[in-house]
C-alpha cells in the first residue's frame, strides 16, 4: 500500500491531447475518482499510472519510488477493465491465481489465496467455471478478485461498473466501496456517472480536455464548484447554467432577474441554479418566468423542462405535480444559486 | 409460387449445376478413368458403363511385381512417405517460425511492419519459376540438392507466408486489453504467449497449419527440379506414369485420386477451419 504521486504530467500524440499538465496525489488508503466526461483524459491518466502508456513529461512516484519509465510489471499495481479482460481459456480460479503465477507464487499459498479473494467477492462456488459460462457481474468479480488476490501498491480501474445494468452497477458499487473499507488500499477509479463517483469517492478529480477542473471531496464538488463545467456535470440532473449579465447587484436575463451580491455592472456572468432549487411562486414574488416545454415522471420525481428567454431551465417537482405544457409558470430560487464569470467560467 | 420466382429458382438450380459440373466432373473422370482397363480407357467414344477394376491402384500402391519380389518397397508409397516428410517438416518448421513472426509483426511496433508483412505475402505472388533456377544451382553447390532438409526449406516459401499471414489477422483479432490485462498482472513476455495468447489462438494455429499443409502438399514445380531419387514427393509419382514409351493412364489416376486424398479429407472434415483461416487474411 502506498501513495501515488503524479507531477507535471502530459501525454500528447501528435496534435491529440490526451492529458495536459497533471498534477495529483492519492494519499495511501484514499479512493480517488477521476470524473469527467467521454475523452477528457481519464483512461490516459490510468493507463500512465498502470504503465501501459508512457508520459510524454512529468512524472510519476508510487510510494518513494519514481517509476516513470518503468514497466507494468515493475509497478506492483493491479487494473480493472471495463470490458473485464479475463483469460477466456482459464477457469475462474486460474484467471484469479494468474498474478500469483506470474510472480512465481507457490501451488498452497496460491490456492489459499485464491478461495480468499473468491470468497470477498462471493465467487467461491464458481471457481472451476470459465468466464464464456459467468454472467456480466460475475465476470467483473472475476476481474476484482484477480486484482485483490496479490494485495497490489494500488488499485486501477476504468469505468468497471459500465458495462452492467443499473441494478447489478449498485450492488458491485456496494461490493467494491466494502473492499475498499476492508483492503484499504489506494484506488483509483475512473467513471463518467457522478453518481457513481459521489458515492465511492473519499475525493473526486472532476476533468475535462485533459485537464483538472477541481479536485475536491464529493461535498465540496457538490456544494462549492470551482467551475462552471463542474456545476453543469454533478447531480442528477445537474444545474442549469444560465447566461446573463449583472445590473445593479442583479443578474439580468431575458424572463430572470435574481438578485446577486456581485459588484461591476454590464459583467457577463453564468448562473448556476439546482433543478431541485426553484419553487413556483406567484407572479409577484417571481425572479423567473418560463413556458413548460416538456414534463418527464421519474417515478418518484417529475422533470419539467421550461424556456425562460431563449434559454432552457430544467425544474425537478414532486411526482404529482400538476404542470402542463405550454403553461406558463413564475419561479423563485430557493437556495442562493452558484456564480460564475462569464469569461473564464470560474466561480466568483 | 409466382412464376418470377419460379423462374428465379430454376435459374439459380442450373447455375449451380453448371458449377458444381465444372469442378467435379473432371474428378469423376478421373476417377472413373482410375477404375478402368487399358482398353476400356483410349476406347472412343468414351465407356460409361464398363466392368470396374481395382488393378490400377493395386499396381499404384503395391508397385509391379517384379518390385514387390525384389522385397523393395514401391515407388508410389516411397512417393508418399517423401512427400509426409518433407509437407510435415516444412509445416513444423513453418509453425516454429511463422507463429512468433506473425505475434511479432501484429503486435509489436516495428516501424514498416505493414511493409515485412506484405513482403512475406508476396512470395505467393512470383511464380515459383522464378527462383526455382537458382535455387538449383545453389542447391547443386552446397549439397542440398535432391534431401530432405532442401526440400523442407524450398516449401518454406509456401507455408511460412500463408502462416504468418494467417496468424497476424488472427493475432490482431485478440484484444489488447488481455494482453495488456497480462503486462498488469506482472506477467513476462513469454508468460503471456504460453499463458495467455497461444491457448486462445489454437483454432487459428491449426487452420493456418492445415491450409499450409495442403499447399505444400499440391506442390509438383519444387519436387519437380529440387527433388531426385531419393525425395521424389507424390506430385512426381503422378508423372512417373509417362514413362518414354507410353503414358499410362490408368496409373496416373489412380496416384492422383491417392495422392489427392489428403486435400479432399481436410477439404470434407475441416471446411470450417479452411474457410476460417483462408478468409481471415483475405477479408480483414
Ligand atoms: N492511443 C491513442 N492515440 C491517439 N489519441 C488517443 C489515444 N488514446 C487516447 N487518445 C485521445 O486522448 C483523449 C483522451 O482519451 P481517454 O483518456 O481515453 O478519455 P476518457 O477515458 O476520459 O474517455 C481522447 O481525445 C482520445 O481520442
Ligand atoms: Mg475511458
Amino acid at each position: 500500500m502506498s501513495s501515488i504521486s503524479l507531477s507535471g504530467v502530459s501525454k500528447f500524440w501528435g496534435d491529440t491531447i490526451g492529458v495536459k499538465d497533471l498534477s495529483l496525489d492519492i494519499e495511501d488508503k484514499e479512493f480517488l475518482v477521476l470524473l469527467g466526461p467521454s475523452g477528457c483524459g481519464k483512461t490516459t491518466t490510468m493507463r500512465m499510472v498502470a504503465g501501459l502508456e508512457k508520459p510524454s513529461s512529468g512524472t510519476i512516484h508510487i510510494g518513494q519510488r519514481d517509476v516513470t519509465s518503468l514497466g507494468p510489471r515493475e509497478r506492483d499495481v493491479a487494473m480493472v477493465f471495463q470490458n473485464y479482460s479475463l483469460y477466456p481459456q482459464m477457469t475462474v480460479a486460474q484467471n484469479i491465481g494468474f498474478p500469483l503465477r506470474a510472480r512465481g507464487v507457490g501451488r498452497n499459498e496460491q490456492r489459499r489465496k485464491i478461495h480468499l479473494a473468491a470468497k470477498m467477492v462471493e465467487l467461491s462456488d464458481y471457481l472451476d467455471r470459465k468466464p464464456a459460462a459467468l454472467s456480466g457481474g460475475q465476470r467483473q468479480r472475476v476481474a476484482l478478485a484477480r486484482a485483490i488476490v496479490r494485495s497490489p501498491a494500488a488499485f486501477l480501474m476504468d469505468e468497471p461498473l459500465s458495462n452492467l445494468d443499473a441494478r447489478l452497477r449498485i450492488s458491485m458499487r456496494g461490493l467494491i466501496k466494502r473492499l475498499h473499507n476492508e483492503i484499504g488500499t489506494s484506488t483509483i477509479y475512473v467513471t463518467h456517472d457522478q453518481l457513481e463517483a459521489m458515492t465511492l469517492a473519499d475525493r473526486i478529480v472532476v476533468m475535462r480536455n485533459g485537464e483538472v477542473e477541481q479536485i475536491g471531496t464529493p461535498n465540496q464538488i457538490y456544494n462549492h464548484p470551482r467551475t462552471a463545467f463542474v456545476a453543469g456535470f454533478v447531480g442528477s440532473p445537474s444545474s442549469n447554467l444560465l447566461d446573463g449579465r449583472i445590473e445593479n447587484g442583479v443578474f439580468n436575463a431575458s424572463g430572470i432577474s435574481v438578485a446577486a451580491p456581485l459588484k461591476g455592472d454590464h459583467r457577463k456572468v453564468i448562473l448556476g441554479i439546482r433543478p431541485e432549487a426553484i419553487s413556483l411562486v406567484n407572479e409577484a414574488d417571481a425572479e423567473l418566468h418560463g413556458t413548460v416545454l416538456a414534463i418527464e415522471t421519474t417515478g418518484d420525481a417529475t422533470l419539467v423542462t421550461l424556456s425562460v428567454g431563449k434559454q432552457e431551465l430544467i425544474v425537478k417537482r414532486e411526482a404529482n405535480c400538476t404542470l402542463e405544457p405550454d403553461q406558463a409558470v413564475s419561479m423563485k430560487t430557493s437556495q442562493q444559486g452558484f456564480f460564475f464569470d462569464g469569461e473564464s467560467g470560474l466561480a466568483i | 409460387m409466382k412464376p418470377v420466382k419460379l423462374a428465379e429458382g430454376t435459374a439459380v438450380a442450373l447455375a449451380q449445376v453448371l458449377f458444381i459440373g465444372f469442378f467435379v466432373f473432371p474428378i469423376i473422370w478421373i476417377f472413373m478413368m482410375s477404375l478402368k482397363n487399358f482398353r476400356d480407357i483410349i476406347s472412343y467414344p468414351p465407356k460409361f458403363l464398363f466392368s470396374p477394376t481395382l488393378q490400377n491402384y493395386s499396381e499404384t500402391i503395391l508397385g509391379a511385381e517384379g518390385a514387390l519380389r525384389a522385397g523393395e518397397l514401391p515407388e508410389y508409397v516411397r512417393f508418399l512417405i517423401n512427400s509426409m516428410i518433407i509437407s510435415g517438416g516444412a509445416v513444423c518448421l513453418a509453425a516454429l517460425l511463422g507463429v512468433p513472426a506473425a505475434y511479432a509483426l501484429a503486435r509489436s511496433g516495428i516501424p514498416g511492419r505493414k511493409h515485412i508483412a506484405f513482403t512475406f505475402l508476396s512470395f505467393r505472388f512470383a511464380p515459383e519459376l522464378m527462383v526455382i533456377l537458382p535455387m538449383y544451382l545453389i542447391y547443386t553447390q552446397i549439397g542440398l540438392y535432391d534431401t530432405y532438409l532442401g526440400m523442407v526449406l524450398s516449401h518454406q516459401l509456401i507455408c511460412l507466408p500463408l502462416v504468418i499471414w494467417i496468424m497476424m489477422s488472427f493475432f490482431q483479432d485478440i484484444p489488447i486489453e488481455i494482453e495488456e490485462a497480462a503486462r498488469v498482472d506482472g506477467a513476462s513476455i513469454l508468460l503471456t504467449l504460453r499463458a495467455v495468447i497461444l491457448p486462445m489462438s489454437g483454432p487459428g494455429i491449426a487452420s493456418a497449419l492445415i491450409i499450409a499443409f495442403i499447399f505444400s502438399w499440391n506442390n509438383l514445380i519444387f519436387g519437380l527440379v529440387l527433388a531426385g531419387p531419393n525425395t521424389r514427393p507424390v506430385t512426381m509419382g503422378i508423372l512417373q506414369a509417362m514413362t518414354f514409351d507410353q503414358i499410362k493412364w490408368g496409373l496416373m489416376a489412380a496416384a492422383a485420386m491417392v495422392s489427392a486424398l489428403p486435400g479432399m479429407i481436410a477439404a470434407i472434415y475441416l471446411q470450417r477451419h479452411i474457410t476460417r483461416g483462408l478468409t481471415m487474411g483475405a477479408v480483414k
